[in-house]
């Protein structure tokens, strides 16, 4: 740790309580996610035609009228769940933030450098959700009939919020990182 | 640095205790601390008036400049 950091003793009360809140939700939401990726997994061994209805939720138009056999379904599940691997990332970067608020770490480099790794995760997710939508619309077909290629686009206003409030987060990260610098400086003057 | 802070010569012809001249500057004891033992990157103005002012000496009896300590020098 290479900036000033409130030590344990130090950290008000109340930023702990609200950061050890935050940590929790943040590590509910990756075992959210987890779970959704083992039912994912479990409807795939299952077979039946309740991961077919997961999957074109997900996956969107591009494969709303497909008729999934077993290689199908194992090619859409892969593309739905490298926008929740995606999640699942950002969540842990979550996690890890609050768990060093919790620590004292609040204005460090350390800390904001994690929140733009964060920004950057979540903006990410936009094009990889659309990017996997458009893979899986490609390549389900392709396994299926082989000599059919459809190539379907499609944006949801979520994947447009993903990219503006990551790109928030990237811009405020970088100004507390430099802020923490400036402020790590000012500490050096007596 | 070639930079030597020399409070704690200062401190000792005036018999001030770190603790006694902390309180009178306004800052924590830790800071002349850091201060006596050069481990600081700068002080300000008003610190080093105040310090001045508490034990009646001019700034050149605190900061003593030794080019033989001086670090490399970035030469455009």
């Amino acid at each position: 740790m290479n900036s000033y950091a409130l030590t344990d003793s130090a950290a008000p009360d109340r930023i702990r309580k609200l950061a050890a809140i935050a940590q929790g939700a943040a590590l509910a939401g990756f075992a959210l996610l987890v779970l959704v990726l083992l039912y994912m997994a479990y409807l795939l061994a299952a077979g039946g035609d309740d991961l077919d209805l997961l999957l074109r939720e997900n996956l969107g138009q591009g494969i709303a009228t497909v008729e999934f056999t077993r290689p199908a379904r194992i090619v859409g599940c892969f593309f739905a769940a490298i926008p929740i691997c995606v999640g699942l990332y950002a969540l842990w970067c979550t996690a890890r933030l609050f768990a060093g608020y919790r620590r004292g770490e609040i204005m460090t480099e350390t800390g904001a450098q994690r929140l733009s790794t964060i920004g950057w995760t979540v903006l990410a997710l936009g094009p990889v959700s659309v990017l996997s939508a458009t893979l899986a619309a490609l390549l389900v077909p392709l396994v299926l009939y082989s000599d059919s290629l459809v190539v379907s686009v499609g944006f949801e206003d979520t994947d447009v919020f993903a990219v503006v409030f990551g790109l928030l987060l990237v811009v405020v990260g970088r100004i507390l990182s430099e802020a923490a610098r400036i402020s790590e400086e000012h500490r050096s003057f007596v | 640095m070639a930079i030597i802070v020399t409070l704690d010569v200062m401190l000792a012809r005036r018999k001030m205790r770190s603790k006694t001249l902390a309180e009178r500057v306004g800052i924590t004891e830790q800071n002349i601390s850091l201060l006596k033992s050069g481990k600081v990157k700068g002080i300000r103005f008003d610190t080093l008036d105040r310090i001045c002012q508490v034990l009646e000496c001019q700034p050149a009896d605190l900061l003593v400049f030794e080019p033989e300590h001086a670090g490399p020098v970035a030469v455009d």
